[in-house]
Formats: structure tokens, C-alpha cells, sequence
């Protein structure tokens, strides 16, 4: 997405409002006429657009279709330092993701992603995801949502531990993440703050969760309070309480806080709590230059785990990227657990070869319990 | 024969000369606060909506956006990309804060400072350039430097020096089409004095008794690229929002 684009369209209407200086009685009257958002945002408009004779609508009547088709190469040493233990092997994946969008924004929303995709090592395994399908409903009071979909909470990149729902998949060279199958209801309290309540579906309610968050803007800040029962329908799961912010004073900044309370029979467990901190900052030089840092402590008084898939007692998480223009892109990140010994390294260089097509290769290192090197490369295609 | 071709030539120098002396000695004598006055009468908007094209030239290949942006005064917009790489992805703009949504990763974030500070990837703005606010004239002392003949329109020219740090460049320049009272042309500079960027009115029209500039040209000096040209279409002026039009509820639906 050019950012480029977005600063001129943001760029233009300022210019057109030049300085409101103080010439107000000068300004000419304008008479209001009525404007209806849905019809804006779904028709064509009247004069010639960059794909063709009319601009194509943000939202056109019926089901929108798009998706990306990619194909990856991979090989895979295991064990490279051992070489009594080492394996090697190619592999092969090629994937198609198939998005769906419909409905207006005043009234409805039906939204769907798929991936369906075949891996090809010693044999060939078909896959299929359903990443999104979900239906929202809108009314003044509140906006309804049901099915599978992506409840992103996080400030952080990588770690954060209030996201409850849809967690990053650090195996994603985009750092994707999943949909979780939920039943919401958000509820505005003002043009930035809301109250979001959310309850997973399809699940037996001892591993169910069901909840709300709070969230807000204050002096240019960020911020969400959640509280959720993990598991607690039946007396015996977790109270898990959060609060995350973001915000910048010149350094962006990022912040959650996570406690996890383990309950017996509706009795509070103390000495079983989990307390997680996220604290994340990132910086760019040049607008070439991007650095992104975050650290993640979970603090265990008993043996219950910390919540999420980082549950290390202290995880690290870096990341540079370096985008000398538009259309290229070399990224390093590390994301470790340095007392664990576990490490995972990727470094990608990636080029939008036409429109839409990019190239990339990549390579990744992984650390731990069992080391392992893959080198590879993607082309992808988004129609 | 060589005499009578000087004599011609200083004429027809001459005539030039007048023509454009009586260009711009026609335009009404006007102090630098008077005339940002008259283009800010000119320019002041209550609420817009519109269909924005962007073509942005990096040099070694054309990039081609679409979107649909509704405003209200200089320090709210709404940003909707429908070009098919783009579709759905979102901006909400109020005051100095930015926010953007991902529609992949149902993501709504907050831009961070040092991002509205920097180029932005390979681009000829920033979002600083676009989260501008407050009047130019309590920010910049305002000063006629003179007037010029620009695409065949008069104009005033004006010099506009920071009275304030918290500015985003120290300097700029702007020549105001002295019968339009539209900005057509604007330099911005450096404190060393270098230029850094330049934006062009390709486009002017009239929409009732206010013109505006409908095509612009941005062009970031110390950048390479052609420049990106954003072009506004099927205007409209004064229309009626929503309430909640400029909310994060909004920009997620």
C-alpha cells in the first residue's frame, strides 16, 4: 500500500481548505445538500478512473472477489551442525486465497477468506484454510458480528499478550494471523472509543472465552482495558485482565500488561498467577530505514503458563527493514527466548516485479530444540 | 536590413515587455495578508466528498490509486482506496492523529509520529505534508515579494517566513493566480535554503462562484521520479455527513 497515495489524498482536501485564516465573513455560504455514505462509497463514478472510464466504486453492489495466488520453493537443511543427524529436502507449496467482500457500510458486511493449497515433499498433501467468513450487522447502537473472523487487539508486532483471539503466526513471512470463530457486539461511546464485547463459538465451555474491552483515545494515546473468562463457564478456567496503550513521542511506543488469574470452583487462585508485560518501541530513519524492538516478560508464581504462544520468561522480539523505494523491500527480524536458547532468524528481500507480482527469497534459521536452515523462494501474484 | 531587424526585434521586445508590465500592474494593489485572506475565502470548505486519482512516477514504473475521500474543513477526512491492489484499505484523518485500517488483518492502527515525520516510501509527500493544520498566517509572516505571469495568469507572489518552530518547512514560496485567488504553485524549503519540494495546480475549475485547483503535481526535489499528479473528481461541496462519519467505527466497517 503506497503511503505516498494516502498522504496526497489527505494532502488535497488541506490544500483546498487553505489557511482558515481570519477571513470567515469572506467565505462563501455553502448550501448543505444530502449526502448518503453507502451510495458514495458502492456506485461508479462519473468521470474516467486510472483502471478505466469510470473511478470503479470502493464498494461495489454484490460480492467483491480478489485473492493472491503463490507459489514457494523451499529447501530445508535439519540438523546442519550435526552430521550424523543432518536431513535435507526440497519442498514445495503452492496456494490460492480467495477473498469475498459484500454489503454496505450503513447496513451490512459479509466478508470470507479461504486458502486452499497443495505441499509437495516426500508426498503431496492438499490444505485448506478458512481464515475468515463472518457476517456483520449494523445499526446505530451497535454492530453485530458473527463467524469466523479476526479479533486484533495487539499493539505489538509480534508479542502481545491481550491478543486472546487471533494471534500472530510468526511462520507467516507477513506475520498473518488466524481467524477465530466468535460471536461480537461493538458498541460506540464516541468517534474513537467503544466498548467490545466478544464470545467464542463452537467451543466446549471449558475451553471457551467470553468477555469485553474498553477502549479509548486520551491526549493523542491509544488505549483498551479487557477482562475475559478463559474457560470459565464451569468454575475452573482463567480471569485474564489487560491493558495495552500506544502512542509516540517521536518513538512510537507500545505497551500491554496481562494478568492471569486461575479460578477453582469459582475460587481465585493467586498463587497460580501469570503476569505478562509487553513493551514495544519503533523508529524509522529516512523512510528508508524502519526498526521495530519488543520485549515480552512473563512472570509465573506458580506452574500455570503464561497466555499466548510466547510463554518464555523473557522473549525478544527485532526486527529491521530497509525500503530504498516503493517497490523493494529486505527485512531481518529475530525473534528469541535467549534463556530457552531458542532463536528464529528470517531474512527476506522482496521486488513487486509488475503490478501486483512480487518476487522474494528468503531464508530462515531456527534454533532450540532442533536447529534448522531453509532457504527459499515465492512468487505470488494478487488478482 | 541588420538596423531596421534590431529595430523590430527591440519593438517587438517592447511590446512584450508592456504586455506583461500591464499584466501584472493590473492586478489590484494587495498587501501579502490581504491576498492569503482572499484565497482562504476562496478555499474555505464546510464538508466535500470526491473520487481521487493518483498516478505516482517512480522513475522506473508508474503506480495508479483510486480512492474516494470525504473532508470536512481542513482537519477531517475519511480515505477509501477501491483500485484493486488497495480495495478497502482506510484512513481516518482528525486533527494531528492518523489512523489506518488493514482490511486483511481487520486491523485498525495509529500511524506514529516519526512515520508523519519521515518521506514515505519512496513518495514525494509526507504525512506531515497532509496533517498541516492551523492558519498559515499564524504560523508564517506573510510578504508580497512581487508578481509573475505563470501559464499565462498573473500572480501574485508570495514569501511566506516561519514565525513559529513547529512548522514543516521554514520557508515557502506561493504564486496566487491574482484573479482566481487559487494557489497555483508553491515551493517549499529547507532552513539551509535548499528547495525540498514543489506542487503545480495542473487543474482549475469553477464551481460556482469558487475555483479550485482539481489537479495537482507533487514533486519531492531531493527524490527520484516524475512526481505524482493527484487528480479530484465528481466534486462535491457542501454535502451533509453522517454523525459519526470521522469515527474508528467507521473506518472498521
Amino acid at each position: 500500500m503506497s503511503r505516498a497515495a494516502v498522504a496526497l489524498a489527505l494532502l488535497i482536501p488541506a490544500m483546498a481548505a487553505w489557511p482558515q485564516a481570519e477571513s470567515q465573513s469572506e467565505a462563501q455560504p455553502e448550501t448543505q445538500t444530502a449526502f448518503d455514505p453507502d451510495a458514495f462509497f458502492s456506485s461508479p463514478g462519473t468521470e474516467p478512473g486510472v483502471l478505466g472510464d469510470v473511478a470503479s466504486p470502493a464498494r461495489p453492489a454484490g460480492l467483491v472477489f480478489s485473492g493472491e495466488a503463490s507459489a514457494d520453493i523451499l529447501y530445508t537443511i535439519v540438523e546442519p551442525f550435526d552430521a550424523a543427524a543432518r536431513t535435507a529436502g526440497y519442498t514445495g507449496a503452492t496456494s490460492l486465497r480467495l477473498d469475498a467482500l459484500g454489503g454496505k457500510p450503513d447496513e451490512a458486511k459479509v466478508e470470507a477468506s479461504v486458502v486452499v493449497g497443495l505441499l509437495d515433499g516426500d508426498g503431496s498433501t492438499m490444505f485448506l484454510e478458512l481464515r475468515k467468513l463472518y457476517l456483520s450487522i449494523y445499526s446505530r447502537a451497535v454492530d453485530l458480528s458473527a463467524g469466523r473472523m479476526i479479533i486484533n487487539y495487539g499493539r505489538g508486532t509480534v508479542f502481545s499478550p491481550v491478543d486472546l483471539f487471533s494471534t500472530v503466526d510468526v511462520s507467516d513471512l507477513r506475520l498473518g494471523r488466524t481467524g477465530t470463530d466468535a460471536l461480537r457486539a461493538q458498541l460506540p461511546l464516541g468517534s474513537f472509543s467503544g466498548l467490545d464485547l466478544v464470545a467464542t463459538l463452537g467451543k466446549p465451555s471449558g475451553d471457551g472465552i467470553a468477555g469485553g474491552r474498553i477502549f479509548g483515545n486520551a491526549a493523542g494515546w491509544d488505549f483498551g482495558l479487557s477482562a475475559f473468562g478463559a474457560g470459565l463457564a464451569d468454575g475452573y478456567g482463567d480471569l485474564v485482565a489487560g491493558l495495552d496503550f500506544k502512542g509516540d513521542l517521536e518513538l512510537g511506543l507500545s505497551a500491554e500488561a496481562l494478568a492471569r488469574l486461575p479460578f477453582s470452583a469459582w475460587v481465585p487462585d493467586a498463587t497460580e498467577a501469570v503476569y505478562s508485560l509487553m513493551l514495544g518501541a519503533d523508529y524509522s530513519i529516512g523512510g528508508q530505514w524502519f526498526f521495530d524492538l519488543e520485549y515480552l516478560a512473563n512472570l509465573r508464581s506458580g506452574s500455570a503458563q503464561a497466555v499466548g504462544d510466547f510463554r518464555a520468561a523473557h522473549n525478544l522480539f527485532g526486527s529491521v527493514s530497509w525500503k530504498p523505494d516503493e517497490l523493494t523491500a529486505l527485512d531481518l527480524r529475530c525473534i528469541a527466548a535467549p534463556a530457552e536458547g531458542a532463536v528464529r532468524v528470517t531474512f527476506s528481500l522482496s521486488r513487486s516485479v509488475a503490478s501486483g507480482a512480487s518476487v522474494a527469497g528468503y531464508l530462515m534459521y531456527q534454533g532450540g530444540d532442533v536447529t534448522g536452515v531453509s532457504l527459499g523462494t515465492r512468487l505470488s501474484v494478487a488478482y | 536590413m541588420n538596423m531596421t531587424r534590431t529595430i523590430i526585434a527591440a519593438l517587438a521586445a517592447s511590446t512584450v515587455l508592456a504586455a506583461a508590465a500591464w499584466s501584472q500592474a493590473s492586478l489590484p494593489s494587495l498587501s501579502g495578508e490581504e491576498i492569503m485572506r482572499k484565497v482562504d475565502a476562496n478555499a474555505t470548505i464546510t464538508t466535500m466528498a470526491y473520487v481521487g486519482t493518483m498516478r505516482i512516477d517512480l522513475g522506473t514504473r508508474i503506480l495508479e490509486k483510486e480512492m474516494r475521500v470525504v473532508a470536512e474543513g481542513r482537519d477531517k477526512s475519511f480515505v477509501e482506496f477501491s483500485n484493486p491492489e488497495d480495495r478497502g484499505v482506510r484512513y481516518l484523518k482528525v486533527d494531528k492523529e492518523l489512523w489506518m485500517y488493514f482490511p486483511s488483518e481487520q486491523e485498525t492502527i495509529k500511524i506514529s509520529g516519526h512515520l508523519l515525520k519521515e518521506g514515505m516510501m519512496g513518495s514525494d509527500v509526507s504525512y506531515e505534508d497532509a496533517l498541516e493544520s492551523g492558519a498559515i498566517s499564524d504560523k508564517y509572516a506573510i510578504s508580497l515579494i512581487g508578481t509573475e505571469t505563470l501559464d499565462g495568469r498573473s500572480c501574485y507572489v508570495l514569501d511566506l517566513n516561519a514565525k513559529v518552530r513547529t512548522v514543516n518547512y521554514e520557508r515557502q514560496k506561493f504564486w496566487v493566480d491574482g484573479e482566481r485567488f487559487v494557489v497555483l504553485k508553491s515551493q517549499m524549503y529547507a532552513k539551509s535554503g535548499r528547495l525540498l519540494k514543489e506542487s503545480q495546480a495542473l487543474a482549475v475549475r469553477q464551481f460556482g462562484s469558487r475555483w479550485f485547483a482539481t489537479e495537482v503535481r507533487m514533486e519531492d526535489k531531493l527524490k527520484k521520479g516524475g512526481g505524482t499528479v493527484f487528480t479530484m473528481k465528481d466534486i462535491q461541496f457542501g454535502v451533509t455527513l453522517p454523525e459519526d462519519m470521522f469515527s474508528l467505527r467507521r473506518l472498521a466497517r
